[in-house]
């Protein structure tokens, strides 16, 4: 038997300054799973969050935890963990003091309290003996970051919501911590919901992606399955994959799907390219480059344009090529000549169809 | 939340307003109907004699001249220090820089009698000058000279070069320096083709605040100047307390008003480039230890020199209280308790203490009250906020002495009619002390943001506690902090309360200024002795400060 949800979320409406923000919102998480929310700033992510914390009113739509509906439940009753953009540390209150805060309100006793403190301390990377007792004002970026995250841990709350919490910090610290939560909180089998703008944050972070787009949900689904099969151009897009041809006609004969585009006619096997009359796009993958042919060797799959940039990637070398239907960029590490044109082979499992 | 503004809430943070419109806007213009039409008609002779006589025109340029020449000698003077403190990392740093705010946080009136004590005809140079070379007489006549006025001016102004110019020194990355090195520019071109030119908007506005307490200075300048240097202050004070000159006093105070208006005005717009476009660094980043002999010798002999300078004035008026005709003793404190006939006070010393102590009390509750209420006007209103600030801000900017001038010619006649009403002297305390209160206030109540109530809430605090747990306590340091500031500032008050207070009314700052005028060795010791309690008492409630502030709290 399937069980219920921990967290069922259903058709949440808002509306911003007369204008919709969340367009009918649903989606569930289960006990134990990180769910990333991403999207763009401005789709209302962070509204969507507080919502479910009880921090704002919805103007529609039902929040359910554990099968509860939490309609009337203040936020201070609802018992989640909430991880502020701006972390929200109390300016009066010592490293330690503000860890117990939420135990405190728990009437957890004070040797327990203690412990739990420093045992959480502990768990985000601080050492108790040299933090507890140390003014947060004095503390450094990161390692304020790291009190938050404790003082949101130690009440041990079944739903953790985290808005943006590492969006203050430089890109390799942010790749570093989210690593790091993650790993903390698959430990800790908390369930938590993530809001963040950064996808590379939400790769490393997410069991579940769900993209959001102008109030509504684009994609969900796990970072692997959306990144390999974007829905729609927006997700494609915003997962970095903008190698994106306008398809002119489209037709599928037999097992075979022929794209008619400006940059030349492409066929893909019709089942694996997710083929569907509606798609408006042909997404060139950025490993698609298969090798180099000479002139009019062949016709389909093939890409003529001449090189007008070379970059060294971690990995790889990426190549910009311009052609009669843009640039596009590829993954491409044998050695070429830059300003040179030439006709690139396509491999047709790099091919995909992508929605408007 | 936003909607409760209105009635009760709005009537209550109006109070602020009201009590700024009837003691200081209405004194205001006062002074200025006094200054045009004194008896009801348009009457220029005050205006025109402050234009005509040559003596005003000489007293005005003697205001002008002392300040520059304090603010140039107070910049050369702490410019080493800031320096050394923005550059090198140090033992004791910390502490030799606490000590170093002490000089600016003393009551100004204690710091006259303190270079008395230095270098007066019975000071502390003089004396040793002459056991050494065995004279008769004192060989360093520094009274009434323009010279002891501008090293009092240096030691009490130290502290804000120091302090402004050290710490964005501090901030400044030296990798800028040490570029303009390697493209070729020697040690001083570099420091001043680089570092110079992005110290300056520091420097700037170190410098005007500066130049504008020694413009208004008062209580030092009237005490160690004698009767022939004369600031526009001390020229406001005498035509109205001695010369009974109202028309005259009110034409020098508009003149006043007018001047340090400006300069506050050219203070502010400096300071907000303050935020110039430099990328600042952490300390940490910035400074180095000491290592070299060289460099060991330099920051120590700075460091001495400085501590030495800014300590001997306040050490040397400790010793000399205690200096009696019986010896080393505590008989100047004992003596604080007699009121002996034709004594220069018509109250015992104690009497005094005690006066003061009343109206610092007074002080505290109206200020701090009237301050928070304004600052959480300030805070919570979303509009206008900024020129709500700035109107509150205004008292800053007139001389105490205009300020208890205004209030004799304000409220001595009907509807206002308060003459030598005593509950007058903590209200105009209350009204140079709002600016400050509402200054230390506001920093901690913005602390208090709607994140924070919220971050509480989700911690499981239902909204009794949040206010309880999270407003309250940051409240209450706000408190305590606009506390001390205003009773450190009531007690240390004296231009206001020299023309308001009748003498039963004396305070500790009149007593001392009253003992030193009189002769003979038992008045000058008691003098000593009350500004070592009056520093004493304000560097008690200056350290309990410390303990509560937070970071680097305080607007300023």
């Amino acid at each position: 038997m399937q069980s219920a949800p921990l967290l069922a979320v259903r058709q949440i409406e808002k509306t911003y300054a007369n204008a919709a923000l969340l367009r009918g919102i649903s989606f569930d998480a289960a006990a134990g799973e990180i769910v990333c929310v991403l999207g763009p700033s401005g789709t209302g992510k962070t509204t969507l969050l507080r919502i479910i914390a009880g921090l704002e009113q919805a103007a529609g739509g039902q929040i359910l935890f554990r099968g509860m509906d939490l309609q009337n439940v203040p936020p201070h009753a609802r018992g989640f963990g909430f991880m502020f953009q701006d972390l929200a540390l109390f300016p009066h209150k010592n490293v330690a003091q503000n860890v117990a805060f939420g135990l405190r309100m728990k009437n957890v006793s004070a040797a327990e309290t203690t412990a739990r403190v420093h045992e959480t301390l502990a768990l985000v990377g601080l050492d108790p003996a040299a933090f507890a007792t140390r003014d947060v004002n004095h503390l450094s970026g990161g390692e304020q970051q790291r009190v938050a995250l404790a003082r949101t841990l130690a009440p041990r709350p079944p739903l953790i919501l985290f808005d943006e919490p590492l969006g203050a910090l430089d890109r390799g610290l942010r790749e570093e911590l989210s690593a790091e939560l993650r790993a903390l909180l698959k430990r800790l089998q908390a369930t938590a919901l993530y809001v963040t703008h950064d996808q590379d944050e939400a790769f490393a972070l997410a069991d579940r992606l769900l993209l959001l787009n102008a109030g509504c949900i684009a994609q969900s689904g796990a970072p692997v399955e959306v990144y390999q099969k974007p829905a729609n151009e927006f997700v494609a897009r915003f997962m970095g994959l903008t190698n994106l041809l306008e398809i002119r006609t489209s037709k599928i004969q037999g097992a075979v799907c022929r794209v008619e585009t400006d940059a030349g006619i492409f066929v893909l096997d019709a089942l694996t390219a997710a083929a569907d009359a509606t798609a408006r796009f042909l997404l060139l993958r950025p490993k698609a480059l298969e090798r180099i042919v000479a002139e009019s060797t062949r016709d389909e799959n093939s890409l003529r344009g001449r090189v007008v940039e070379t970059q060294f990637r971690a990995g790889h070398q990426q190549i910009i090529v311009e052609t009669r239907a843009g640039k596009f960029a590829f993954e491409w590490d044998a050695a070429i000549e830059l300003n040179q044109e030439y006709i690139f082979a396509l491999d047709a499992q790099a091919l995909q169809l992508v929605a408007a | 939340m936003r909607k409760r503004f209105f009635s009760g809430q709005a009537l209550l943070l109006g109070l602020p307003l009201w009590f700024l419109a009837l003691f200081y806007f209405l004194p205001f213009g006062a002074i200025l109907t006094y200054a045009f039409f004194p008896q009801g008609a348009l009457e220029l002779s005050g205006v025109r004699e402050l234009f005509t006589d040559a003596y005003y025109a000489r007293v005005l340029g003697f205001t002008v001249w002392q300040a520059a020449l304090s603010t140039l000698l107070t910049v050369l003077a702490a410019l080493p220090a800031a320096y050394i403190f923005a550059r090198y990392q140090f033992r004791g740093q910390t502490l030799v820089r606490a000590l170093t705010t002490l000089p600016f946080l003393m009551p100004t009136i204690v710091i006259a009698p303190a270079f008395i004590a230095l270098f007066g005809p019975r000071g502390a140079v003089n004396t040793f000058l002459m056991n050494l070379l065995h004279l008769e007489n004192a060989p360093l006549q520094l009274l009434d000279t323009i010279w002891i006025i501008l090293l009092a001016h240096v030691f009490y102004n130290y502290t804000i070069v120091f302090r402004i110019v050290g710490d964005f020194w501090s901030k400044l990355d030296p990798q800028l320096e040490n570029a303009a090195r390697v493209l070729g520019a020697g040690r001083w071109r570099a420091f001043r083709e680089i570092t110079l030119p992005l110290l300056l908007p520091a420097l700037a506005a170190a410098a005007l605040l500066v130049f504008i307490f020694d413009f208004t200075s008062f209580g030092v300048i009237l005490i160690l100047g004698g009767a022939r240097l004369a600031t526009l202050e001390v020229e406001i004070y005498r035509s109205a307390a001695n010369l009974f000159d109202l028309n005259l006093a009110a034409a020098l105070s508009l003149l006043q008003i007018g001047l340090t208006l400006l300069l506050i005005l050219a203070y502010t717009k400096l300071q907000a480039r303050l935020a110039a476009p430099v990328r600042l660094r952490p300390q940490n980043v910035t400074r180095r230890p000491v290592k070299t002999r060289g460099e060991k010798i330099f920051v120590a002999l700075n460091l001495a020199a400085m501590l030495f300078f800014l300590l001997a004035p306040l050490g040397v008026l400790v010793l000399q209280s205690l200096v009696t005709p019986q010896g080393i003793g505590f008989a100047n404190y004992t003596a604080l308790n007699a009121n002996p006939r034709g004594s220069a006070l018509f109250i015992a010393p104690t009497d005094a203490i005690r006066n003061s102590l009343l109206f610092a009390s007074v002080t505290v509750a109206f200020a701090v009250a009237l301050g928070l209420l304004a600052a959480y006007a300030i805070v919570r209103t979303r509009k206008g906020g900024g020129a709500l600030d700035a109107l509150f801000l205004l008292p800053l900017a007139t001389s105490a002495v205009t300020l208890g001038f205004g209030y004799i010619v304000a409220f001595s006649q009907p509807p206002f009619d308060f003459r030598a009403a005593v509950w007058l002297i903590p209200v105009a305390h209350t009204l140079i002390a709002l600016p400050l209160v509402i200054r230390a206030v506001l920093p901690l109540l913005r602390e208090i943001k709607p994140n924070i109530q919220e971050a509480a809430a989700m911690l499981g605090a239902s909204p009794a506690r949040v206010f309880r747990e999270i407003d309250l306590p940051i409240v209450a340091r706000a408190v305590l902090i606009g506390a001390v500031f205003a009773f450190t500032l009531s007690l240390g008050e004296f231009g206001a309360t020299t023309l308001l207070a009748r003498s039963e009314w004396t305070t500790m700052p009149l007593a001392i200024y009253r003992l030193l005028g009189q002769p003979g060795l038992g008045n000058y010791g008691q003098a000593l002795a009350l500004s070592v309690l009056l520093m004493l008492v304000s560097a008690v409630a200056i350290a309990l400060m410390e303990r509560v502030r937070v970071g680097d709290a305080g607007e300023f």
